[in-house]
C-alpha cells in the first residue's frame, strides 16, 4: 500500500514543448487550465516555456499508469523510488521514477503508457548495458504519453498505429527526441545523443532548436547545441541465408552488401516483432559466421534481421525479419 | 666480417660443426700434425659457413695456429642417403712461422654415422701468398642436425573401422505434461493486447475476442503457442533439463563423444541433446584433429564449428622428390587424421630451371606423397593423384617444392 501510494506520488505526465507551443495551446490540447499548468511547472503569469522543456500535465483527470517488463533475455535490475534495487523479472511492474538497467548481453522490453480506449501502447526495447528512468506515463481520453530518460546505452521504440494520439519522448543529457508514432531509436554516445527515425517522423530538440527527422533519417544532438543536419540512413542488406522458414542447421548468416556501409547489426529475436531480442552482434562484413552461438530455445522459432551502419555511425532501418526454426536431434 | 655474418645467420639457421685431426706434408718436405674444430651454420641445403680453428705443427711454417672462415658447397644431392660431397675453401690469419695469412682449398666427404654424427674425410692444400704450401688430410666426426638419415619403413596403420551409426544421445525425453495446477499460468495475448496476464483474465478476453492463438507459460514448463478455445485442457512440456548442441564439422570428419562415435549427418552437421555441463567432442578427419569443449546449458541451443580443413603442403628439398623424415612424419599424421575423407595429391615446383624437368619433378613429388599416404594406411582408392601439375603463383618455397594434399572436406 505504501509502495502504491509512493508510486502515485511520483507519477507524472509530461508534454514536450515544440516550437510555436504556448502554455495556452498545450493546456487546451490537454483539457486543462493554463493556470494549473503554470502552477505545476513554476511558470509566471506571462512566462512561456522553452522549446524542448518537459511540461508536467499531472492532475486527477490523467490516469496514472505503471510500466511492465514484457520481455527479458538475460538479466537486469529495477530500482523504484519506493524500493531497493531488485533483479528484473518478466511481468515486473515499473512505477514512474523506476530505473531499469540491462546487464551485458541482456535485453529487455518494457511497456510504458497504454491507452485503454485506443489500445495504443508504447513499447521500448533496451539493448545490452542500457539504463533508463521512467519519467512519465499518462493516458487521457484517446491520447497517451510516455517519457523516458536514457542514462546509458540504446533504446528502440516500437511503432504504434498511425491514428495514435499523444507522444513518446526520450530525454538524454543532450536533448529530447519526441515522436507521436514511435518507430525510432536513440543511442547515448560519449559526446552526443544519436537519433534514427525508422518508421515515422520524429523531432529532435537541443538548445531550444527543434529539427524534424522524416522516417529514414538520423541526427545527433550535443549538450548545449542545436541538432545536426539530418542524414539519410542506409538501406538494410537483403537477407540471403539462412532462408526464411529454414531450420537453423548452420550458424552462418549472410546478406547482400550495401554500398558505403561501415558495418552491419544482426539481431535475433524470439518474437517476429523483435520485442524479445536474444542476441545482437555488430559485424564489419556482409556475412556473420560466429564460432559459437547460444540461443534460448524458442517457444515457436527465432527471427533474424540485419541493419546497416553508415560511415557516420548511424544505424539504418532493419530488414524484414527472417524466421528460422530450431534444429532438433531427430531431424 | 664473414664471422659476423655467420653469427647473425646462426640465429635463424641450423648448427653444423666438426672436430678433426690432420696430417700434412709441406712443399719443402717438412711434415706436420694439426688438431682443431669448426663451428658454423647451414644457410641452405647446399651451403654451409664455418669458422675453423687449427693448432699444432704446420708443415713448412712450424708450430702455431690459424683461425679462418670457410665456405662448404655441397655438389652432391644434399638429401642422398650415402652422404655428401663438398667443395671447401677459406682464408684467415695464421700465427705460425711469423704472422701472416693462410688459405685452404679442398674437398670433403661426409659419410653417415649414428645420427646426428657423420664421419668426415677431407683433403686439400694449405697455402700462403708466397707460394709456400702443404697437402693435408684430415679426419674426424662432424655433426649436422638436419642431415637426412635413412628411416625404418613406417609400419602400416590399420584402417579404423567406420563408426556404427549412433542415434544422438538423448538422456532426457520431453514428455508432454498436462498442467493441472493453473496457479501461476501466464498467457501472452498478441496484438492488439500485447500483454502477459493470468489465465482466467486471458480466458475472459479470449471469449470476447472469440478465441485465438496465444503463448502460454507456467513456472517449470516450456512456454508454447497454442490455439485456445476454452475447451481443450492446456498442455505444456515441463522445462527440459537438457540443452541442445549443433556442431558444424566438415564432410568426412568423424566425431567422438567420450570415446564413442557419434553419428554425423551427411552435410557434416551433428545435433544432439544432452545434460547441462561440459561436453568434450573429438573431431578427426580431413587431415586434422581437434578437441572441442562445449558448455551445454538447459533450455539453450548452442552452435559451434570445428576448424575448417586446410590444404596441406609437405615440402621437399630443392631438385628432389625424396621425402625427408619430417615430411614422412607429416604425412603419417595426415593419414592418421583422415577420418572418412578422400585426398587429392598434386606436386609443385619452383620456377627456376627447365620447365619440362620441373613438371616431371612435381609429378614425382605427388607420387612420393601418394606412396607415403598408402604406406601410412590410406587406401589407394581414397587418393586422387594429379600428375599434371599447375604452375603455382607463389614465392614461398614451402608451397613451391611440395606435395600438395587437399582433403575432400575442404570448403570450396
Amino acid at each position: 500500500m505504501i509502495a502504491l501510494w509512493l508510486s502515485l506520488a511520483f507519477a507524472a505526465d509530461f508534454r514536450v514543448v515544440h516550437a510555436g507551443d504556448t502554455v495556452e495551446s498545450i493546456a487546451a490540447a490537454a483539457g486543462q487550465s493554463p493556470e494549473v499548468l503554470r502552477t505545476l511547472n513554476g511558470l509566471g503569469a506571462d512566462e512561456q516555456p522553452r522549446v524542448g522543456q518537459l511540461l508536467e500535465l499531472t492532475d486527477n483527470e490523467h490516469a496514472h499508469q505503471v510500466g511492465y517488463v514484457i520481455a527479458l533475455s538475460g538479466s537486469g535490475t529495477a530500482r523504484s523510488p519506493a524500493a531497493a534495487e531488485t533483479a528484473l523479472r518478466l511481468g515486473d511492474e515499473l512505477p514512474v521514477g523506476t530505473t531499469v538497467c540491462t546487464k551485458a548481453g541482456s535485453f529487455a522490453t518494457i511497456r510504458l503508457a497504454a491507452n485503454a480506449a485506443t489500445g495504443v501502447h508504447d513499447d521500448v526495447s533496451l539493448l545490452s548495458e542500457t539504463c533508463v528512468v521512467i519519467r512519465g506515463l499518462g493516458s487521457h481520453k484517446t491520447s497517451r504519453s510516455s517519457t523516458l530518460g536514457l542514462e546509458s546505452g540504446s533504446v528502440s521504440v516500437r511503432s504504434v498505429s498511425e491514428e495514435a494520439e499523444g507522444e513518446m519522448n526520450v530525454v538524454t543529457r543532450d536533448g529530447v527526441t519526441t515522436g507521436a508514432l514511435g518507430g525510432f531509436r536513440v543511442t547515448l554516445e560519449p559526446k552526443a545523443s544519436r537519433t534514427e527515425a525508422l518508421y515515422a517522423k520524429v523531432a529532435v530538440i537541443g538548445a531550444e532548436v527543434e529539427r524534424e527527422l522524416p522516417a529514414g533519417f538520423g541526427a545527433r544532438v550535443t549538450e548545449g547545441q542545436a541538432p545536426t543536419e539530418t542524414t539519410p540512413l542506409l538501406v538494410p542488406g537483403q537477407p540471403r541465408f539462412p532462408e526464411d522458414g529454414s531450420v537453423l542447421r548452420r550458424h552462418d548468416f549472410g546478406w547482400t552488401e550495401v554500398n558505403r556501409a561501415l558495418g552491419y547489426r544482426v539481431e535475433i529475436s524470439a518474437t517476429p516483432d523483435f520485442s524479445d531480442l536474444v542476441f545482437v552482434e555488430d559485424v564489419p562484413q556482409a556475412t556473420w559466421l560466429p564460432d559459437r552461438l547460444a540461443l534460448p530455445r524458442p517457444a515457436r522459432a527465432w527471427w533474424w534481421r540485419v541493419s546497416t551502419f553508415d560511415r557516420l555511425g548511424y544505424l539504418g532501418i532493419p530488414s524484414d525479419g527472417q524466421q528460422v526454426l530450431e534444429p532438433l536431434p531427430s531431424e | 666480417m664473414l664471422a659476423m655474418l655467420l653469427g647473425m645467420m646462426a640465429l635463424a639457421a641450423a648448427p653444423h660443426g666438426d672436430l678433426h685431426v690432420s696430417g700434412g706434408v709441406g712443399a719443402e718436405g717438412s711434415g706436420g700434425a694439426l688438431a682443431g674444430g669448426s663451428l658454423g651454420v647451414r644457410v641452405h641445403p647446399r651451403l654451409r659457413g664455418t669458422l675453423r680453428i687449427d693448432g699444432g705443427l704446420f708443415p713448412d711454417f712450424g708450430p702455431g695456429f690459424t683461425a679462418r672462415p670457410e665456405l662448404r658447397f655441397t655438389v652432391s644431392d644434399p638429401s642422398a642417403v650415402w652422404g655428401r660431397f663438398d667443395l671447401v675453401g677459406g682464408l684467415g690469419p695464421r700465427i705460425a712461422g711469423g704472422v701472416g695469412e693462410l688459405g685452404f682449398a679442398g674437398i670433403a666427404l661426409d659419410v653417415p654415422g649414428p645420427r646426428p654424427l657423420d664421419l668426415r674425410v677431407e683433403g686439400g692444400y694449405l697455402f700462403d701468398r708466397n707460394g709456400l704450401g702443404a697437402a693435408v688430410l684430415a679426419i674426424g666426426p662432424v655433426f649436422d642436425v638436419r642431415r637426412k638419415q635413412p628411416e625404418p619403413e613406417p609400419e602400416p596403420i590399420p584402417e579404423p573401422e567406420p563408426p556404427a551409426p549412433v542415434v544422438a544421445e538423448v538422456p532426457d525425453t520431453e514428455p508432454d505434461g498436462i498442467v493441472t495446477d493453473l496457479e501461476g499460468v501466464e498467457v501472452w495475448l498478441p496484438h492488439p493486447v500485447c500483454r502477459w496476464m493470468p489465465l482466467d483474465e486471458a480466458n475472459k478476453l479470449l471469449q470476447e475476442l472469440g478465441g485465438g492463438e496465444v503463448q502460454v507459460a507456467a513456472p517449470g514448463h516450456r512456454s508454447r503457442w497454442l490455439t485456445v478455445d476454452g475447451q481443450t485442457p492446456l498442455s505444456l512440456m515441463p522445462l527440459a533439463k537438457i540443452g541442445s548442441l549443433v556442431v558444424v564439422t566438415a564432410v568426412g570428419d568423424r566425431v567422438e563423444l567420450d570415446g564413442a562415435p557419434v553419428a554425423v549427418n551427411e552435410d557434416g552437421v551433428l545435433m544432439l541433446s544432452t545434460k547441462p555441463g561440459l561436453v568434450v567432442l573429438e573431431v578427426v578427419g580431413n587431415g586434422r584433429r581437434e578437441t572441442l569443449e562445449l558448455p551445454v546449458a538447459a533450455e539453450v541451443t548452442t552452435w559451434a564449428r570445428a576448424r575448417s580443413p586446410q590444404t596441406l603442403h609437405v615440402t621437399f628439398p630443392a631438385d628432389s622428390a625424396v621425402l625427408s623424415t619430417r615430411g614422412l612424419r607429416e604425412i603419417e599424421a595426415i593419414a592418421k587424421a583422415r577420418g572418412d575423407a578422400r585426398f587429392t595429391v598434386e606436386g609443385s615446383f619452383s620456377p627456376e630451371g627447365d620447365l619440362v624437368r620441373n613438371r616431371a619433378l612435381a609429378a614425382d613429388r605427388a607420387r612420393a606423397g601418394v606412396a607415403a599416404l598408402v604406406a601410412a594406411g590410406v587406401p589407394e582408392d581414397q587418393i586422387d593423384l594429379i600428375t599434371e601439375p599447375k604452375q603455382i603463383d607463389s614465392t614461398d618455397w614451402r608451397v613451391l617444392r611440395a606435395a600438395v594434399i587437399t582433403p575432400s572436406g575442404m570448403p570450396r
